[in-house]
This record gives C-alpha cells, sequence and structure tokens, in this order.
C-alpha cells in the first residue's frame, strides 16, 4: 500500500526534475507546502502538466498504479488537488483508495 | 535485435489505423525505413515484422488507450512518431444521420485522435522531440453532400492539431495535418463512387491520391528537419 511520504517523495522528486531544467537562481522550494497551480505557484502551465504527467508515469514504474490525475473527478474539485505538493499528495491517496 | 538502415533507423513510431488503407502504408513506409512501429487498430494486425507491435485497442476508448501507451513507455524509452489515421465514415444524408454513426465518427475521428495525441506526447516529452501527424481530409473543405459529420470531425481533427502545436511547443512537438484527397481504400470503397468522382472533378487535379504522394507529406512533416513546421494542413491534388 503506497503512503503519503512514498507520494510525496514521488513529487518530490517530479520537482526535482523541474528544478534541473531551472537556474540555480530560481529553484522551485521542494516541500508539502509548496504551491504548484493559482496564486502564488512558480510554476508555468507546460511545467505543471510536466510535473503531473511524470508523478502519474512514476505512481505506475515504481508503484503499479494505474492512475489518471487529470479525470472528471479532479476537474469538478472546488479546491483543485494541483494546488499544493500536499493536496496533490491527499488526491493521489484518495484515488488509490478507490483503485 | 540489431538496428535496421533507414530513414527512420532507431526512431519509434506508432500509427493508428495501422491495419489497412493509408494507416497500413504508413507503418509499412515506415517499417522498411528503419523505425520500430507500433500500430492501433480495432481488430488483431495485418501486419508481420521484426519491428512491429500491434495493439488490437479502440482508439476512442481512453482507458485501452492509456493501458496501451503504459506497455508502449514500458518497451520503448521514448516515442519519436505518431501518425493518427484512424478514422471511420457514413456518408449519409444530414436528415437521415443515424445518431450511432454519427457517434461512432465523433468518437474515433476526434477524440480518438486526442487520445493518442496526450498519450504519445506525455512520451515524446521524455526526449522532447516529437512529430504528431494527423490525417485529415478534402472533405473538411470541400464540405461535400452526405459528410456532414465526417467532414465537421476532420475538421476538428485540424483544429486540434493546430490547439496541440502551441501547447506542445515547449516540448519541441510538432502537430500537423495531411488533408487527402481520396486514396484507393476500404473506407473510399463504403462511399457512392458517382458521388466520389464529383467531388474530386473539382479540384485541379481530379485523380486519387497514391501511396507516394502521401508517404512524400508524411515524410516531409516526420523529418527531424521539419522542427519549424508546425500547426500546418497539407492538403492533397490542390484542394483549398
Amino acid at each position: 500500500m503506497v503512503t503519503g511520504a512514498d507520494v510525496e517523495a514521488v513529487i518530490f522528486d517530479a520537482l526535482a526534475a523541474l528544478n534541473a531544467e531551472r537556474a540555480a537562481d530560481d529553484q522551485i522550494e521542494i516541500s508539502a507546502q509548496t504551491l504548484l497551480f493559482g496564486t502564488g505557484s512558480r510554476l508555468d502551465s507546460l511545467q505543471l502538466v510536466s510535473l503531473i504527467t511524470d508523478v502519474e508515469v512514476a505512481l505506475n514504474t515504481t508503484y503499479g498504479l494505474e492512475l489518471s490525475l487529470a479525470d472528471d473527478r479532479a476537474l469538478e474539485r472546488a479546491e483543485s488537488p494541483y494546488t499544493s505538493v500536499a493536496t496533490l499528495r491527499d488526491y493521489v491517496l484518495e484515488l488509490t483508495q478507490g483503485d | 535485435m540489431p538496428e535496421a538502415a533507414g530513414r527512420y533507423a532507431r526512431r519509434v513510431a506508432v500509427v493508428s489505423g495501422a491495419r489497412r488503407g493509408i494507416g497500413k502504408a504508413i507503418a509499412a513506409h515506415f517499417l522498411a525505413e528503419g523505425a520500430h512501429v507500433v500500430g492501433f487498430a480495432r481488430h488483431e494486425t495485418t501486419l508481420a515484422h521484426e519491428r512491429y507491435l500491434h495493439f488490437a485497442v479502440d482508439v476512442g476508448d481512453d482507458d485501452a488507450v492509456r493501458a496501451a501507451f503504459r506497455t508502449i513507455a514500458r518497451r520503448f524509452s521514448a516515442l519519436d512518431i505518431l501518425v493518427n489515421s484512424a478514422g471511420v465514415v457514413t456518408a449519409q444524408h444530414a436528415l437521415l444521420m443515424p445518431a450511432a454513426r454519427a457517434r461512432d465518427m465523433v468518437t474515433t475521428n476526434i477524440l480518438g485522435t486526442l487520445f493518442m495525441s496526450r498519450e504519445a506526447a506525455k512520451l515524446m516529452r521524455r526526449r522532447k522531440y516529437g512529430r504528431i501527424i494527423n490525417i485529415g481530409s478534402m472533405a473538411a473543405v470541400l464540405e461535400p453532400q452526405g459528410d456532414s459529420v465526417y467532414a465537421a470531425t476532420k475538421a476538428a481533427a485540424a483544429t486540434l492539431a493546430g490547439v496541440l502545436a502551441k501547447e506542445l511547443a515547449g516540448f519541441n512537438i510538432t502537430c500537423n495535418t495531411l488533408g487527402v484527397s481520396a486514396f484507393a481504400s476500404d473506407m473510399l470503397a463504403q462511399l457512392d463512387r458517382e458521388h466520389v468522382e464529383a467531388v474530386m472533378a473539382t479540384l485541379p487535379q481530379p485523380r486519387l491520391a497514391t501511396a507516394d504522394d502521401i508517404l512524400n507529406v508524411i515524410d516531409f512533416f516526420a523529418s527531424e528537419h521539419s522542427g519549424a513546421v508546425t500547426a500546418q494542413t497539407v492538403y492533397l491534388g490542390g484542394v483549398h
């Protein structure tokens, strides 16, 4: 069973991959509170798409999870699951419980 | 397996609608030019080749497309080319168009193109390189009677390529459309011959497209030198 720490580690890896393409003085903080989407986020739309895709792929290759993080449920939420690392982590865990 | 020589050596290409017609011709061309080819079709393959992998998948089935691409991701490190050639047509006066046939065209020709492009782009972005080519139709421009839904879906596929060209430009993925006039195929055989000939007669080149006509443009769009060619539609036969 994948844990919150497992999911967080996957998201952190995806953020690290984004940072690898950013300048040294333009690094994104890597923490559970890091904002990914909306006001305060430092990711542009392409980087957010990359991050979500990387997380989907890593969850599949590492844990065998076949999740779609951009399904109807994600789009129907009042608060986007992509708002922060913590909300994305919680959304993944929610999906795994229904998986 | 030793790598083959050819224009597409070491490239990985996905072709939908690979079982027959234009898709099969394109898949066979990529194989002859050294590519690894992954074909999609609703039914089992009619191609046999050591570098050919087939998925009997309906491109309009989102879950099945996702599952197939997960397998592709495990098998290949990246994906270079996608040709969206899967398509269905029902020629019928709009007043007589059955809903199920209309829905099938929308699902396969538009949503199938989207699902395939979305999953392909996820793999292409790994290496920040990709070529997505949609197979369009003269019907999108000529708007012939009887092709209401088919023409609309093919126009949508070209529009889809235009939008994806913008969304995927940052990943160095190009998206273009080849608008085929008419090609001798099972799909063409479903249509009324006199009707097709009447439409063709309005073209500067009133003849069927050949496989060579089609592959020439495919090669152009798929070329690694065509990185600046995106959001374009090329029609055969002088359609405009």
